[in-house]
């Protein structure tokens, strides 16, 4: 299968777009930037261009896209190497033939693997070592170029490594400022033996964060869990997934009274909002679950996940208010669609990690060319 | 007395500012003893405050610094390098702050891994990563090591735990990385991500937020013996492929078997295997039953000589203590120890460890394996005596061909133990110079004086060796219990 992304999400100012299909070629268009030329954006397949903080300038749009074969895939000992471009929906095909998965969120994007690390949306759904995990774990090594044309390794290709600083881990978050990935170094899973998916009626909140806390907290959680309001719904659903031996599934559904369903998210393209609806993206403890929801309007769409990450749609002011209310839930977030100049906007960040970042930036963008 | 000293005296009082030569002979090495040497000072802090009014006056003395946990490293990274200031979190062992329903807790440095879990125990809560010295050592050097243990194939690394700490930074200032709702990362690139495994040369970590983990319902633990290693490693494989996922897969090979039943932690092992395969299951009660005949049919189509399932809690520790004491039989083998740390891709398990016995052969050396077998995790340990200085160069001789071989089969030369200064020289068999110097740019971007834990990690100078012995640290980790946690801010 080969996915095909069609939409282009880039709205802001390009002066001009370079596709790159290799190492060497990535190399000589770096090598081509005169000082006063345009700062570089490093792009996927650009569909979630209008989903990050656009640039504070014009920029040269420089894609990975046909960076796009699996390099390495290894059933027996579940890793394997990609080009960065690789659609995540490409990969997950590849590995469902051979009873594989990527164990983290975001199955069956179109968008690229880079691009999807990038942006850091790679968060653990649940609690418990069956559900889908973060960054760090999936994310074995990386070969990758700084805008100065070095090529670079971090990492390694096996489950298991800690020899040197592991510089792949600033990819997730990075959003292609600090360097480009080329490569990425994966592990995988066996897919489970069996799964059932499930969701709840609607149900007022407070019984809904009940059944919610008790799937949560059980010694066998699901390996996704979510609790939502949808758009036009008052109350809150939870959803998710077991996955893992016949009888244990089947015993949990038994055991929590759920109902077998599959579900979806209905918040996975929300372009069609109005530029006044933003999306605000962030996490708090999921303690705070109940605090979060409470600093929300009534009405808005949001949906948690069991281990405290969520995204909500929200009017301007409301977005404003939720940025200052978490701080003192311990939670963060930012605005991740809206309208240009808001994107970016988020809860403040501690000073220190801001200087780290800079100096971070400095040593391995010193010109600022990836923006 | 020189003014570094007084200032130190000063902050610290006489208790907790140790400035006397003598005072600085248990701070001379970690558990990696072929490198040895004394600190200029130690300083025992009991806050953060504190760690940064340490860190502040070494860099006006233009003192090197370092922290340091329980000193159970076994790769030199406690161990300073030059006449450096150690920082000590043995005084911040305090818990402060458990969200049970959060999952999630707040510790100072200096709680021992196996004093958080005894702590959360009442709730059904228990902190995952369990490197096999947990009951000494701490968070803190659990976090810098990015340590693992037996049970991080199902549960993960130290890395997959961690959701904040609150660092000093080599500049005395303060960051806080991440929080109780995890890294900042989609927002920020992961900075806690790179700080953890930087084996404190990125700053000092005073406070660190982990994910607690639920109590799971049942345990089931099988000790399957073979006649050849290729059996035992071919009946990983399988068990992986089936989609099981057992929380710990330990091979010990017929050498380590023999050690240990020789030794204080006999476990009962087949003497005439020629590998035994610990496997351990977790979970939902009512499935691990099933999934226990399913390993053992597994065993059996592996032509397993004996198959032992534990019966009860003690039975249980029984065929752990064999897997928990490897290391420190082998310590009792010869005056000293060389723990070797490197990784394979599973499936090449066989042939490695195949070459591995050749090498030992080839150098004369006595040389056994234990090792955590569903992540490729290699622990060759080669017993010795270094004041044979033909023995020692052949040791480590025998341990860079080691870990060459493990590179040349895409493996790493580390999965647990971290590179410190032991294996600085064989950084190289891994890394480019182009690699080295995208690290070394991240490295100043944390430490741009350069004076936070030098001369580890990343190749620049060859730090001194010096021979020692360390079997007394390995029993003192080994038998100790672990010290209890305190309670509040
Ligand atoms: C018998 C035995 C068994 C072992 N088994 C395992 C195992 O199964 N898995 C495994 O991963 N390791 C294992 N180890 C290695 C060792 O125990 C781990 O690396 C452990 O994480 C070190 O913790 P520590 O408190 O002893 O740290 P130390 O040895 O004191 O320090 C380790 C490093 O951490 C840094 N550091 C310490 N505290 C801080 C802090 N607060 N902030 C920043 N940096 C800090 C130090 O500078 C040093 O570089 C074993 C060791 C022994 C002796």
């Amino acid at each position: 299968m080969t996915t095909r992304p069609t939409h282009d999400a880039t709205d802001f100012e390009v002066t001009a777009r370079t596709a790159v299909a290799s190492e060497a070629e990535l190399r000589a268009v770096f090598a081509g930037l005169r000082d006063d030329d345009p700062p570089i954006r490093i792009a996927g397949h650009a569909t979630q261009q209008d989903a990050v903080a656009a640039p504070d300038t014009p920029v040269h749009v420089v894609s990975l896209a046909p960076m796009r074969r699996i390099l390495r895939l290894e059933p027996d000992d579940l890793t394997c190497s990609v080009e960065a471009g690789l659609p995540r929906a490409d990969l997950d095909a590849a590995l469902r033939e051979r009873g594989l998965w990527l164990p983290c969120d975001g199955d069956g994007e179109a968008g690229s693997l880079g691009a999807q690390f990038a942006i850091g949306r790679i968060a653990p759904e649940a609690p418990g070592p069956l559900a889908s995990i973060g960054a760090r774990a999936v994310l074995l090594g990386m070969r990758a170029m700084l805008a100065e044309g070095k090529a670079f390794a971090s990492g390694a290709r096996v489950v298991k490594n800690v020899a040197g600083f592991d510089v792949h881990r600033l990819l997730a978050g990075s959003r292609g400022r600090l360097f480009a990935a080329l490569e990425l170094h994966l592990k995988l899973r066996t897919l489970p033996r069996a799964t059932a998916s499930f969701a709840t009626d609607e149900l007022e909140f407070a019984a809904a964060l009940r059944r919610f806390d008790d799937l949560r907290l059980d010694s066998a959680p699901p390996a996704r869990l979510w609790l939502a309001r949808s758009r036009d719904a008052s109350g809150f659903v939870v959803r998710g997934r077991y996955d893992g031996a016949a009888r244990v599934v089947a015993d949990r559904v038994r055991r929590h009274q759920l109902e077998e369903r599959t579900w979806r998210h209905d918040d996975r393209d929300d372009r069609d909002d109005s530029a006044a609806v933003e999306r605000v993206g962030g996490a708090v403890p999921p303690s705070r679950i109940a605090k979060l929801v409470a600093a929300l309007p009534s009405s808005a769409p949001v949906r948690v996940s069991g281990s405290g990450s969520f995204v909500t749609r929200l009017g301007r002011d409301a977005s404003d208010a939720l940025l200052l209310a978490l701080p003192a839930l311990d939670g963060h977030a930012e605005i991740e669609r809206g309208a240009r100049a808001r994107r970016g906007r988020g809860t403040p960040l501690d000073p220190g990690a801001v200087r780290v970042h800079e100096r971070v930036r400095d040593a391995l963008d010193p010109r600022r060319r990836l923006r | 007395m020189d003014r570094f000293s007084s200032a130190l005296l000063e902050r610290f009082g006489a208790e907790r500012a140790l400035v006397a030569r003598d005072q600085m002979l248990a701070y001379e090495c970690d558990g990696f003893t072929i490198h040895k040497s004394l600190p200029r000072a130690v300083v025992l802090p009991e806050t953060t405050d504190e760690v940064q009014a340490a860190v502040r006056i070494a860099l006006a003395h233009e003192v090197p610094f370092l922290p340091r946990g329980a000193g159970t490293c076994l790769s030199g990274g406690p161990t300073p390098t030059r006449p450096s200031l150690v920082i000590e979190t043995a005084r911040m062992k305090r818990v402060l702050e458990v969200d049970e329903r959060g999952l999630w807790a707040v510790v100072q440095p200096g709680v021992v891994n196996l004093a958080l879990t005894r702590h959360v125990e009442g709730r059904r809560l228990n902190y995952a990563p369990d490197p096999s010295s947990q009951t000494v050592c701490t968070i803190g050097g659990n976090l810098a090591e990015n340590a693992g243990g037996p049970h991080c194939f199902k549960y993960g690394m130290t890395s997959d735990h961690v959701l904040g700490a609150l660092v000093v930074l080599p500049d005395g200032e303060l960051a806080r990385l991440g929080g109780p709702a995890g890294p900042r990362a989609p927002h920020e690139p992961d900075l806690l991500g790179v700080f953890t495994g930087s084996e404190g040369t990125f700053g000092i970590a005073t406070e660190i937020t982990v994910r607690l983990s639920r109590d799971t319902e049942g345990l089931r633990t099988l000790l399957g013996a073979f006649a050849s290693m290729e059996a035992a490693c071919g009946v990983v494989t399988d068990i992986v492929a089936r989609g099981l996922v057992p929380a710990a897969l330990e091979i010990l090979d017929a050498a380590t078997i023999r050690a240990v039943e020789a030794s204080v932690y006999r476990a009962g092992y087949p003497q005439d295997a020629a590998a035994v395969l610990l496997v351990e299951l977790d979970g939902v009660e009512l499935a691990l039953d099933d999934d226990a005949a399913e390993v053992e049919s597994i065993f059996r189509g592996h032509g397993a000589i004996s198959i032992e399932q534990a019966r009860d809690p003690e039975h249980r520790k029984r065929l752990w203590k064999g897997r928990k004491g490897a290391f420190g039989a082998m310590g009792r083998l010869r005056p000293d120890l060389y723990v070797l740390d490197g990784v394979v891709p599973r499936t090449r398990l066989v042939e490695t460890l195949r070459e591995i016995t050749a090498i030992g052969r080839r150098h004369r050396l006595t040389l056994t394996n234990v090792f955590h077998a569903g992540d490729g995790n290699l622990h060759p340990n080669i017993a010795f005596d270094a004041r044979d200085h033909d023995e020692r160069a052949r040791v480590l001789a025998a341990g860079h061909e080691i870990l060459a071989l493990c590179v040349a089969m895409g493996g790493s030369i580390s999965g647990e133990h971290g590179i410190g200064s032991e294996k600085i020289d064989h950084f190289r068999l891994m890394f480019g110079e182009d690699d080295l110097d995208v690290m070394q740019r991240v490295k100043r971007a944390f430490d741009p004086r350069g004076l936070c834990n030098p001369d580890k990690v990343l190749p620049s100078r060859t730090a001194c060796a010096e021979s020692s012995r360390w079997p007394a640290m390995v029993a003192r980790v080994l038998d100790a219990e672990p010290p209890a946690a305190e309670s509040g801010p």
